[in-house]
């Protein structure tokens, strides 16, 4: 081996083929903040990522909706667990569903999109003007409505409008009023609809046309933020919109259940997040009720509603359809259902219904649908002295069922003109109960009531709740001293308190005074 | 692009200069050149002194055991080597020299591998701890951690679990970090190597796997583990918690020599946990249910007639059923040997384990190649070659779904194996599975399939080049490559269970290059200079594929093609580089006093934009005292050296893209791609630093028959990688942020002594101890940190140290209602008795000022700010798992061609969660408990410390958060006992040196941890280290083995 020398060569050739810069890497199963909002399909992924942050987001729309309501209870599962603290309405601010970060979360994705989706147009010529508003319009949906949820829940709330883009930025903000949050939704919602930004159908089919934002969902949403906040005029004007648009319509009373199973996207829904179990999307509400196939069972209805239906004689919406009686009632919202058989349940008129088979947990979450709409302009035109009119919506909801009119509560008169205001409202209220049990309102209807000068509704509700005794029948006495009663007297205790965390982490935040 | 042409500019200039040395050499000595390999009975000997007798100059053998030195007709070589009786040879006409050293104890003229070349041990200006592989090689262990533990003072080596194929955790000096983990870098021949198990496995544990198992101890020559930041820091921003470099044999020059090593052994699980006979564990649940207001059955105990009844009147004990007898087995084959240019060592082994819980194993074939070509007597090349594939067969541990042991523990008692009819008709066990809602032990140890299969290769090709007589080239390129599959299979086996299987491929590969120039200078002994100057890259990818279907309808095909649903199907590639320009210079001047300084220079992909490049510069010094006149008329201290050191190190052990803000793919809606946001950008994110100054003494005393090394250290470790919350209104629940510090002082010892040496019997003992103290020194805004698991939480707060316990404490059960009142001062009645009750009958609550209410039977809460309500305010420090102090103590009698070793290891002072005591002790389930609860509170006045059984727990009795379950993790345990005899056999036959020997593990220990093993870790946090979540204990084990040479 003479030419020793030649090894060298040969190594370092080797090695300069191999001396690429080792220290600059992209990352390649991700995009870094560059190269992102670069193309018209960036824009759309953005946008679906805002939709799938929503998603998440169902489970706290039903636990803050309904979990204080007459309409649910906690179940002996829940007990010990922070679900059942906050059903029994002792809420301390350590309690995890203080927490607001994940409609944080989805609004981070959300400001996302209105911010830096725009200027798409500046790189990609593809991507029109057209397409630009659409997806901001869907954009501005989302976060009025998160907002929406917010500002119930907490009352007061920071509002960020901007996406989050350097980690060494302190996230230092106070909470904005009550007011000034419900302004924001009002605008964010008005631009969309002043200038056209939803189109009434989407191309993709009834997915889409349900599941995303369109001018009627978003005309829906404006005309409960209008009721929330006691403009009645606006309210029954916006919900008219809605109920005169020939693409949404009542579904027949026989068929009310596929409202919620089968192909669900019903001609009576307006917006509902989809899941699709084929899709890996699964519905995290079906966690919550069911105690199948890994579920906790955590949240069931309370017995008083049970009775409700009975009560009515509802078998449309009752028994084997919003519910599944046994020891351990069930809510049947969110499970996929298909007909039992019938000789199981002989007394009822309507083939009942049962889970379908195997774990199919991807039924749809209703954000708004058109007897809620319905029922909105009714409660609204009641407050406006049209008692009548307001009469005649709630008893075509109760005609679609096979119901005859509404009566005065506690007696068996026939409601019409005559009655008061109070009495009108109630039965508005207590239908919205037996229509929409389960979807997210119950709560939220009792603080809106309360909040327009009826506080002894919501507090006269959660008292003759089944909060402890029905309990007691089941589990024997545990406490004799029932938290819940007392109090809800103080309207700041509506609102839920600022988690310790969230107070630590961001000092600016004042603790909501109830909680103090 | 600067940085590449930069880079690339500065290798053409190192060639360019190389080419510009090697032809100007040439300059060849009078004397002739000597070459040869040191061995011992067991194969070469890396780093032997070669020195010309009274002259200074000499060399060290390679790793390879060669040597090469000028030498005169008239000279005589001295071969030295710690730990072996020194040699002289005259040289005469020999050119070619090959030794045969015997051992011996005690030598300071020991050569060891230094980061990037070695050095003699008398030699050294900073921390390095040889592990002897003598001491270890009857011992039957699977990896290099495992034969370090207890062997070299302040390195703490913890199986993460006894179960076959598991990891262990190493910790040198304490912990520096809180999130980027505490784990030492390993260095095999010159390859920086993957050491961690992959993230994210399938199989559902806190155990990683033992990735270091890939090297096989048989084919190790020598490990080395370099403690303080003068040793380390040449290997920069990964160098933070020490550098473990593990060199493997290589061959000699001489007749082959083909070796065969052997042992097979039993292993046991180290005892069983008393749990409730049958009758007991009935009695229980009807006590549980009426206390929880279920009624007496509780949907449990069935009445007479209905299916299942004749299932309740039973006594099984499920540990039997699930525990057997295990098995280990090790061959290995190695052949080597060498001629005039060419050196080899061939290596082929097989490592076989069954473990004691039925269903898992571990067993590894593995392969080593090292050869060595001299392309002339200035030109070398070598290669490296360790190929291994290892498969195991795992269970789920800690919080995993089918855990076995624990579903032993928990599965009724009064349950039969195999259900039965009402007719009392065997079902088999299947049947039975879903009864009372405990898993069955045997189904899952049959059915769940956790499966691991690994293959790797480590290796390089070598080119060395003496460029002049003192002035060596080495370039080399190694790679390190694994390819990994995992799958898991769970069955059909509840009414409404979903069959589903998942399937993981994990490939990554990592390569490096090096380049180095050694310069060595020695000016008669009075000035000794060696330079190292290296430039070095490194880059890793990490490609990942991930499957799960469901629903396959029977449990006949468990891969993912049976499955109709597809749940998952993803894919993700990763990547990270390095590179780097280090060097180090170190001057002796006269044996007496030493000065030595490195640098490294590191550029990292992994660091924020404004921060891509650090140093690490460290310097360190010795003096050696007992050279100085003063010192000259001790005659009872041999050596005695001051040694001091100061560095900085790096640690760059987080996430590839963490500093990027990122979106990722995967938020999908409508069957529409969806992005979003994942990583909020933080570009001046950089190393966590750690500074540490070394103290120590080495000395050697009563003719080197004691050598003592006492050392003293601090490390302070600033910028911490911390993930700091971030108020939620970011949109993200966190970011890594350089926020915080820690410390860790401490001081070890070591000791090692010739007890009694003479012609018939020696003893040698070694102990070492060592002491750290961590501290937190500083947090992000001052707040504490709290890591929660299975609702444990660890606390990270300013002052306390890394693993700190939190929660509640226990003061003592109820004995009656009344006991639970609170006085009128505030006071919990039982706790002030004879105080005043309060008028209005104040009672201690739970959670908030109207919650549940405490009554007799009940545990006992300290109440800290006495404000009558047990709730978050009321939470404390409750236990440390850091030891005070830890070490090992071995001892070694040799008595003509008998050998006895005793190996003691020990750690005091740390606290461990017995979270398996927790499920076992709970009462408020449905299953069985530990035999403890017999002792429960079951009326008004009992007097007991174990509250009373209530289904539901609504108190929360037997919170995880809980003083409870925090013991004394202490132990001492007779690690290895061996007992070996070398055969005498004749020169003349086939078989050169036959060895025998018999080994016991883990045979004896003390502590009074109430577990089954109280060495564990758990690599969850290190915030959270140390939860005995139903670990797989450390079997206790005999071996009988033998080494055969031919």
């Amino acid at each position: 081996m003479k030419n020793k020398s030649f090894y060298i060569p040969l190594f370092t050739g080797l090695l300069m083929t191999m001396s690429c810069d080792v220290i600059d890497k992209e990352p390649i199963s991700a995009l870094s903040q560059g190269t992102f909002f670069a193309t018209r399909s960036d824009a759309n992924s953005a946008l679906m990522g805002a939709y799938d942050g929503m998603q998440q987001l169902v489970e706290d729309m039903l636990i803050y909706g309904e979990l204080r309501s007459d309409n649910v209870k906690g179940t002996y599962g829940s007990r010990g667990q922070d679900i059942h603290l906050l059903y029994n309405q002792t809420i301390t601010p350590e309690n995890t569903w203080c927490r607001w970060g994940e409609f944080y979360t989805a609004l981070n994705r959300i400001n996302g999109v209105i911010r830096l989706v725009p200027p798409i147009m500046e790189r990609d010529p593809e991507f029109t003007r057209a397409e630009s508003n659409n997806t901001v319009g869907e954009a501005l949906y989302l976060r009025a409505l998160t907002y929406f949820y917010l500002a119930r829940t907490w009352g007061d709330v920071p509002l960020v409008t901007e996406p989050s883009m350097s980690g060494t930025a302190d996230f230092q903000l106070p909470q904005s009023a009550h007011q000034e949050v419900l302004d924001q939704i009002v605008a964010d919602l008005k631009l969309v609809l002043d200038n056209d930004y939803l189109p009434v159908t989407y191309p993709g089919g009834v997915t889409h046309t349900k599941g995303r934002a369109t001018r009627a969902a978003a005309q829906a949403l404006l005309a409960s933020v209008y009721l929330w906040s006691g403009n009645y005029q606006e309210a029954a004007d916006y919900a008219q919109l809605v109920i005169g648009n020939t693409n949404y319509s009542l579904v027949p009373g026989t068929t009310w259940f596929s409202i919620f199973a089968g192909n669900q996207n019903s001609s009576e829904s307006i917006f509902e997040f989809q899941f699709d179990l084929g899709r890996q999307e699964t519905n995290r509400l079906y966690w919550l009720t069911n105690g199948l196939a890994g579920g906790a069972y955590l949240v069931s209805p309370s017995q008083e509603t049970l009775e409700l239906w009975v009560a009515e004689g509802d078998h449309v919406r009752g028994v084997g359809r919003s519910y599944r009686e046994s020891f351990y009632p069930k809510i049947f919202k969110y499970e996929m259902m298909v007909p039992d058989d019938r000789s199981t349940y002989p007394t009822v008129d309507l083939v009942p219904l049962r889970p379908a088979q195997g774990n199919v947990s991807d039924g749809n979450f209703i954000v708004s649908r058109l007897p809620d709409v319905i029922l909105m302009r009714a409660e609204a035109l009641n407050r406006l002295g049209q008692r009548q009119a307001a009469i005649t919506l709630l008893n075509q909801i109760r005609a679609r069922v096979g119901l005859p009119g509404a009566t005065v509560t506690g007696s068996n008169e026939v409601l019409t003109a005559s009655a008061t205001m109070e009495q009108v409202e109630d039965a508005i209220l207590h239908e919205r109960r037996l229509e929409l049990a389960f979807e997210g309102h119950r709560w939220f209807d009792l603080m809106r009531i309360a909040r327009h000068g009826r506080p002894e509704v919501l507090i006269g509700r959660v008292m003759a709740s089944d909060l402890y005794e029905k309990e007691h029948g089941q589990f024997g006495a545990i406490d004799k001293n029932v938290p819940g009663v007392n109090v809800i007297q103080d309207p700041m205790s509506w609102y839920m308190p600022v988690h310790r965390l969230e107070l630590q982490e961001n000092r600016s935040l004042e603790q909501n005074p109830y909680y103090k | 692009m600067t940085t590449k042409f930069q880079n690339q500019s500065k290798f053409f200039l190192l060639f360019g200069l190389l080419w510009l040395i090697a032809s100007h050499a040439g300059a060849q000595g009078e004397k002739k050149t000597i070459t040869g390999t040191v061995a011992d009975s067991s194969g070469i000997l890396v780093g032997v002194s070669v020195i010309l007798k009274n002259s200074n100059t000499g060399t060290i053998t390679d790793h390879t055991g060669r040597y090469t030195v000028e030498a005169a007709p008239e000279d005589i070589l001295v071969f030295t080597y710690i730990g072996y009786k020194g040699q002289e040879i005259n040289v005469n006409k020999q050119s070619l020299i090959d030794v045969r050293l015997v051992s011996d104890f005690g030598n300071l003229d020991e050569v060891v591998v230094i980061g990037y070349g070695a050095q003699r041990r008398r030699d050294l200006t900073s921390s390095i701890v040889s592990v002897r592989m003598k001491d270890v090689e009857d011992v039957p262990l699977p990896s290099p951690d495992a034969l370090i533990q207890g062997r070299a003072a302040g390195v703490r080596v913890t199986s993460q679990s006894g179960a076959p194929g598991a990891g262990f955790q190493v910790s040198v000096r304490g912990n520096t970090s809180i999130t980027a983990g505490n784990e030492p870098l390993y260095v095999v021949d010159g390859i920086p190597m993957r050491s961690e198990s992959f993230s994210d496995p399938l199989v559902q544990t806190n155990v990683g796997s033992n990735v270091l198992a890939d090297i096989n101890p048989d084919n190790i020559a020598a490990i080395e583990i370099m403690k303080d930041a003068a040793a380390a820091a040449i290997y920069g921003a990964r160098a933070a918690n020490g550098v473990v470099l593990i060199t493997t044999k290589r061959g000699t020059k001489g007749q082959s020599k083909l070796s065969f090593t052997s042992y097979l052994g039993f292993q046991r699980a180290p005892g069983k946990i008393p749990l409730l006979s049958g009758p007991e564990n009935k009695t229980l649940l009807v006590e549980s249910n009426l206390n929880g207001n279920f009624g007496f059955h509780g949907g449990l105990l069935d009445a007479p007639g209905t299916p299942y009844y004749y299932s309740f009147d039973n006594d099984t004990d499920w540990q039997d059923l699930v525990l057997r007898t295990g098995a280990i087995q090790n061959y290995n084959v190695s052949l080597s040997g060498g001629e005039q240019r060419t050196r080899y060592f061939l290596s082929i082994g097989y490592f076989g384990q069954k473990g004691t819980v039925l269903s898992t194993d571990f067993n590894r074939l593995n392969a080593q190649v090292n050869v060595d070509y001299e392309l002339s007597p200035r030109a070398r090349i070598g290669n490296t070659i360790t190929v291994s594939r290892s498969n195991s067969n795992r269970m789920d541990e800690g919080a995993g779904q089918f855990n076995i042991l624990r579903a032993a523990y928990e599965k009724n008692s009064y349950h039969p194996v195999n259900a039965r009819d009402a007719d009392g008709n065997d079902l088999g066990y299947y049947g039975g599975f879903i009864w009372g809602y405990t898993q069955h032990p045997l189904v899952i140890a049959e059915q769940v399939r956790n499966n691991q299969v690994s293959n790797r290769v480590l290796g390089n090709v070598f080119l060395e080049y003496d460029i002049l007589k003192n002035l060596t080239f080495r370039t080399s390129i190694g790679i390190d490559y694994t390819g990994q599959g995992e799958s898991r299979f769970i069955p059909k086996f509840e009414a409404n269970g979903i069959v589903r299987a998942s399937e993981q491929r994990i490939q990554e590969l990592s390569w490096v290059n090096e380049n180095l120039l050694t310069y060595q200078y020695d000016w008669e002994g009075q000035h000794r200079l060696s330079a190292v100057a290296g430039y070095s890259q490194q880059e890793s990818s990490v490609e990942r594929l991930f499957g799960e279907t469901h629903g396959h309808p029977s449990n006949t095909i468990p891969t993912l093609n049976a499955g109709p649903t597809l749940v998952s199907a993803t894919s993700s590639v990763n990547e990270w580089g390095i590179n780097s320009l280090f060097g180090r210079v170190s001057y002796i001047y006269d044996d007496k006093y030493s000065l030595s300084a490195n640098v490294r220079r590191d550029g990292s992909s992994r660091f924020g934009e404004n921060n891509k490049y650090a140093v690490f510069p460290a310097v360190s010094m010795f003096w050696r005292i007992s050279s100085e006149p003063f010192m000259k008329n001790s005659n009872w201290i041999e050596d005695l050296k001051l040694r001091a050191s100061y560095g900085k190190t790096g640690n760059q052990n987080i996430g590839n893209y963490a500093s990027r803000a990122l979106y990722v793919p995967g938020a999908n809606y409508l069957g529409q791609p969806g992005y979003m946001p994942s990583n909020i950008g933080v570009p001046d994110l950089s190393w966590e630093v750690t500074d540490q100054v070394n103290l120590a003494f080495d000395m050697t005393v009563l003719n080197g028959r004691l050598t003592i090394i006492p050392e003293y250290y601090v490390k302070k470790t600033k910028g911490l990688l911390l993930q700091r919350n971030l108020p939620s209104i970011s949109g993200f629940p966190g970011t890594l942020q350089n926020i915080g510090d820690t410390e860790n002082r401490g001081v070890e010892l070591a000791l090692s002594g010739k007890v009694i040496q003479n012609r018939q019997v020696t003893w040698t003992a070694d102990f070492n101890i060592a002491r750290n103290k961590n501290k937190i020194l500083r947090l992000p805004e001052g707040n504490d940190i709290f890591v929660a698991q299975r609702g444990f939480t660890g606390v990270g707060r300013k002052g306390e140290e890394i693993g700190t316990f939190y929660g509640w404490r226990a003061l003592g059960v109820f004995p009656t209602d009344a006991d639970a009142f609170l006085t009128s001062t505030g006071e919990v009645a039982y706790l002030n008795p004879g105080g005043p009750l309060s008028g209005d009958g104040g009672v201690l609550r739970r959670d908030s000022p109207t919650g549940l209410v405490f009554t007799g039977g009940d545990v006992i809460w300290e109440d800290l700010n006495k404000d009558g309500v047990i709730n978050d305010a009321d939470l404390q420090v409750l236990g440390r798992a850091q030891p005070k102090f830890y070490g090992g103590f071995n001892n070694t009698v040799s008595y003509k061609g008998l050998q006895l070793s005793v190996f003691f290891q020990y750690q005091y002072g740390n606290d461990v969660i017995n979270e398996t005591r927790r499920i076992g002790e709970s009462m408020s389930g449905v299953g069985n408990y530990f035999r403890s609860t017999l002792n429960r509170w079951r009326k008004q006045g009992d007097i007991t410390t174990m509250p009373k059984a209530v289904r539901g727990d609504a108190m929360g009795n037997t919170r995880p958060n809980s003083s409870r379950w925090v013991e004394d993790g202490s132990y001492m345990r007779l690690k290895t006992v061996s007992l070996s005899y070398n055969v005498p056999v004749p020169k003349s036959r086939a078989v050169k040196n036959l060895r025998l020997y018999v080994t016991g593990q883990n045979l004896i220990t003390f502590t009074k941890y109430l577990g089954t093993d109280p060495e564990f870790t758990s690599n969850l946090s290190a915030l959270l280290a140390g939860i005995d979540h139903s670990i797989y204990p450390q079997p206790r084990t005999v071996t009988i083995g033998l080494n055969a040479g031919f």
